[in-house]
């Protein structure tokens, strides 16, 4: 067996572990509010799994999350953090909201795939905003991109009460019917924009991976400051990396607005951003594994919606079993990079083949 | 406008600048401890809210609002203990574990705040530590309100702002902290424990975030209600980025903050035509603004962030 | 080496027996007879907001404890998952779901739609169906309630609102406010400051500091939910500023700075539908009520109130029997 395929055995497993010691904590905890594990549990999976409903809206849930996932792993990847996808991930949806409920340029699907594109646009021009502030002014792009989110949101808000109001109330005109995307399944709503986010998910592997472009940008990832000696190269490389970041985030909000929520209003998007942080980081900051662990969320939160509906077990409760989860997953492959631990692990695998 | 421009206004905007900055100040001080020592901790508002609740449920039950305080910074300082073991000891990544604290005390906030009083309509209310009123003093004009007539704890605040600068760079113990931050295998080797020193310095940052959260609910303001912290902690973490790792500049944030806030809620009724979310906006684009025109980065502990070893890896 | 796999054992451990007393209370029995009706509410934000949501929660549990319903509650619901939720508590067998705000519409309609046999009932909202009822409180005649006294009480004839955000309800409680100062004072100024959260207590403290300043506002009325008790803290550190409390009487609370209450009893306009549900006749129906419906009622007058309370009555009468009107203009 190949070192390589080790190591992603071990990883894999290793998160498993994790999630498996996450699930037991929130047990002892569900116990002692006073709840039957099983029971609980058992209406967490059948939240998630139970009919094609179910599975449906998971997935539902999981489209948005795997695109800012991927705008933080795109750009984590060049060493940049962009804490900014909710910003970018609302100014997508503004965007193509604008176009979808307003304009009308072409018919049907022309128009969806205009509205994305849009919002793609929006999206990399707001994440453009902390890239170039980092490459040629040197402002950290974390600081930048959270002031950002604030801005955005309330950009929203004042697009929703003011500009683009329905009529008296705060929420944007819902847009056109046949500008919306597809629903997949009769009685589910989950819709074609987990193509999308599939797709994109698959592109941004496949760039990152198997280009030159990818490696470079990786290798600039790494080390920026060994890096650095080719200065505007760089730069430029840093700003392209936030504005593809925010262009896959803005393109999230685009298709969540064209697929789910259908108009603007207080709240959207709210969370989505960080929550893309944690996946990707969960998943190894590579695309997959975070599209993986976005479903995982997803999961997770479907299921505990049931959960909390079935028994009455306070949201809280689901909350703190989400973060021990993160905890947990994070610390355990924290442990397996420890040197003492490698050697461990290494001696088990050694022994195993002889 | 020139009604407005009295010395009675402008004494009670910067008074009114001094409440808002006085949390983001505790906080960012408590930021800056952890990020001197290389620690980078993006959970700043669930330490608060675990430290305005626990602030806020001590306060009320001792009817103490200054033992609520203190019990309110021990609690942010014990939360962030998990945060501590699992970068220090495991070495796992910063800003995830700071994430997952942001989830998971606001989670604890609220069940510990429904087990003990209910879902109530009515706000519950209770005491407060009241402004220090100055006599003849405070009735200055401008200078009056703003330096005679504040919290105790925003006196606090400012006294641990300037500690920390003397601290910081006077003192041989604050010259050694930064190296940590710094050249930690270097500081190894002039006999600094470097990891009993991140312990301390998540226990400095937990503890200060605590008290700037609990500062909401026994001083500031005396009810509690989720959430009342409000993304502060997170205005407070860029305030230490945009401060250049310095007290002063970490202060100058601070009150920009503080008063762009409290110029906006003015403006307000000032200028009604402006809708309001566009006001809003004001200090966090004045933020960015002076960072763009200060744009002092290059200062940043060379291994903040960085997970240190003992064996070199 | 071991020693760090050990330990992170031992933490575990020690973090499980922490979050482990977490629960000492638990929760009460979830079992029940087959013929209790149940009914849900799904909130987009905290049910203990201590305004907004706060009273819709508690009208459902006044009106299920009147009626012998059971209940169940959804709080910080995402409006990607309002669809979702609604049908989760449509698969459980639940007979009456409330949706407290306009906001929620799209998403009774699409559930309304998928299950006609479950009913809706949505606050403040303007979709009827087979299956659903708008109900609401009269938002415009609590502003014009709030309004009118705030109007004959200033001095300065400054009067201020303080809200959270732009919402429906908001919107219309400040065009009652602004018709009812009007009305009794058209020398008086209205002027509105917005904390942009429901749960920023310390924001509204400062909105009404700023108020004070700029204008000399003396009367303030709050639909900011948290920022309202931070309002109140703030003026009552002077002499005559008051305000008037909603949605439920605090009089008890700030005695010296509350001229009265405006109480908005939701648990009327629930447990009308839920009698509608019980006889089979639910469904197309848009209700409001206010004070003649006993969904708006006034709490406990202060003492600083009683230079202007017999003016204020002849009002409230006058608006009960219908000789005093306002305009619905949002």
């Amino acid at each position: 067996m190949g070192i390589r395929f080790k190591n992603t055995i071990l990883k894999v497993s290793i998160s498993a572990i994790s999630i498996l010691a996450a699930i037991l904590i929130g047990a002892i905890i569900i116990a002692s509010v006073g709840e039957n594990v099983f029971v609980a549990y058992g209406f967490l999976l059948r939240g998630a799994f139970g009919n094609a409903r179910a599975i449906g809206e998971t997935i539902v849930k999981a489209t948005p999350l795997i695109f800012t996932a991927l705008a933080a792993v795109f750009a984590y990847r060049c060493g940049m953090f962009n804490l900014g996808a909710e910003g970018q991930f609302i100014m997508g949806a503004i965007a193509a909201s604008w176009i979808s409920a307003t304009l009308l340029p072409f018919g049907g699907w022309l128009n969806t795939l205009l509205s994305m594109i849009i919002g793609a646009l929006a999206g990399g021009v707001w994440g453009a905003i902390p890239g170039l502030l980092k490459a040629y002014r040197g402002l950290n792009e974390m600081i930048v991109s959270i002031l950002l989110n604030y801005v955005a949101t309330l950009f929203m808000a004042f697009l929703y009460s003011g500009p683009l109001m329905e009529k008296n109330i705060p929420q944007t005109v819902a847009i056109f019917d046949d500008v919306k995307l597809t629903r997949l399944i009769e009685g589910s709503r989950v819709h074609t924009g987990i193509f999308v986010a599939i797709g994109v998910m698959i592109v941004a592997s496949y760039f990152l991976f198997k280009t030159a472009k990818g490696y470079q940008l990786r290798v600039v990832g790494l080390n920026p400051t060994a890096a650095n000696v080719n200065g505007l190269a760089v730069k430029k490389m840093m700003v392209s990396a936030f504005v593809v970041s925010g262009m896959i985030a803005g393109l999230g909000g685009a298709v969540e607005l064209l697929g789910s929520s259908y108009r603007l209003m207080a709240g959207f998007g709210l969370g989505f951003g960080f929550d893309g942080v944690a996946i990707a980081l969960i998943g190894q900051l590579h695309p997959i594994g975070a599209g993986l662990v976005a479903y995982l969320f997803a999961v997770l939160r479907t299921g505990a919606n049931t959960m909390q509906i079935a028994t009455g077990i306070t949201t809280s409760v689901v909350d703190i079993v989400q973060a021990v989860i993160i905890i947990f997953a994070v610390a355990a492959t924290a442990i397996i990079a420890l040197p003492g631990v490698k050697a461990i692990v290494n001696r088990k695998w050694k022994g195993a083949e002889q | 406008m020139d009604m407005f421009l009295n010395a009675h206004f402008i004494g009670s905007l910067l008074q009114s600048t001094l409440r808002v900055t006085t949390p983001l100040l505790l906080v960012a001080l408590g930021e800056l401890y952890g990020e001197r020592a290389g620690m980078i901790n993006i959970g700043l508002d669930g330490i608060m809210t675990l430290g305005a609740t626990v602030g806020f449920i001590v306060g009320y039950i001792t009817v103490n609002p200054l033992l609520g305080l203190v019990i309110g910074a021990v609690a942010g300082s014990l939360i962030n203990l998990i945060y501590a073991y699992s970068t220090i000891t495991l070495r796992s990544g910063q800003i995830i574990n700071g994430m997952a604290l942001n989830i998971l005390a606001p989670a604890l906030s609220i069940f510990m705040f429904r087990q003990y009083f209910g879902v109530t309509t009515k706000l519950i209310q209770g005491t407060v530590i009241k402004p220090i009123c100055v006599p003849v003093l405070s009735d200055i004009p401008i200078a009056g309100p703003v330096l005679f007539n504040q919290n105790p704890i925003t006196y606090l605040a400012f006294v641990l702002a300037i500690l920390t600068a003397i601290f910081f760079n006077k003192t041989k113990p604050g010259l050694d902290y930064r190296a940590v931050g710094e050249f930690p295998r270097a500081a190894e080797t002039l006999g600094i424990n470097v990891i009993r020193k991140k312990y301390i310095a998540c226990m400095i940052c937990g503890a200060l975030a605590g008290l700037g959260g609990a500062y909401l609910n026994t001083c500031y303001i005396g009810t509690y209600a989720e959430g009342v912290v409000a993304g502060r902690g997170f205005i407070a973490l860029s305030a230490v980025i945009f401060g250049g790792w310095r007290v002063r500049g970490l202060i100058l944030a601070t009150l920009l903050f503080g008063f762009t806030d409290a110029v906006q809620l003015r403006f307000q009724t000032i200028l009604p035509v402006i809708p309001y979310q566009i006001l809003a906006m004001l200090p966090y684009l004045s933020t960015i603004a002076a960072l763009f025109i200060m744009r002092n980065s290059g200062l940043a502990p060379k291994a903040n962030g960085v997970p240190y070893s003992r064996e070199g890896h | 080496m071991k020693l760090v796999t050990k330990r992170f054992l031992v933490v575990m451990l020690v973090v499980a027996l922490c979050l482990a007393p977490i629960g000492c209370a638990s929760e009460e029995g979830g079992d029940s007879g087959e013929d209790t009706y149940k009914i849900a509410m799904i909130a987009n934000a905290s049910i203990a907001d201590g305004g907004w949501n706060s009273a819709c929660y508690e009208g459902m549990i006044g009106a299920a404890e009147m009626n012998g319903w059971e209940t169940s509650y959804s709080e910080n619901v995402k409006q990607t998952d309002y669809v979702a939720t609604f049908t989760e508590y449509a698969n459980l067998g639940y007979d009456l779901i409330f949706a407290p705000g306009n906001e929620f519409s799209d998403a009774v309609k699409e559930a309304a739609a998928s299950y006609p046999d479950i009913n809706f009932i949505v606050l403040n909202g303007e979709v009827v169906e087979e299956n659903v009822e708008s109900i609401m409180a009269d938002n415009t005649m609590i502003g014009f309630l709030a309004g009118t006294l705030a109007g004959l009480k200033t001095q300065t004839n400054e009067v201020a609102l303080i809200g959270g955000m732009e919402i429906t309800p908001a919107m219309q409680s400040i065009d009652g406010f602004k018709q009812g100062v009007a009305y009794v004072n058209p020398d008086a100024n209205v002027s509105i400051a917005f904390t942009n959260s429901w749960s920023d207590a310390a924001k509204g403290k400062e909105a009404a500091l700023s108020l004070i300043d700029t204008r000399d506002c003396d009367v303030f009325f709050g639909i900011s939910s948290a920022g309202d008790a931070g309002m109140r803290e703030a003026i009552s550190d002077y002499d005559n500023r008051w305000t008037i409390a909603q949605p439920s009487d605090l009089l008890d609370q700030f005695p010296d700075i509350i001229l009265t209450s405006i109480m908005n009893d939701n648990a009327q306009l629930i447990g009308a539908s839920m009698k509608a549900v019980i006889a089979g006749e639910f469904g197309n129906r848009v209700f409001q009520g206010g004070l003649n419906e006993n969904v708006l009622s006034l709490g406990t007058f202060g003492e600083s109130a009683n230079d202007v309370i017999d003016e204020y009555m002849d009002i409230v009468e006058g608006i009960k029997d219908g000789s005093i009107t306002f305009d619905y203009n949002v």
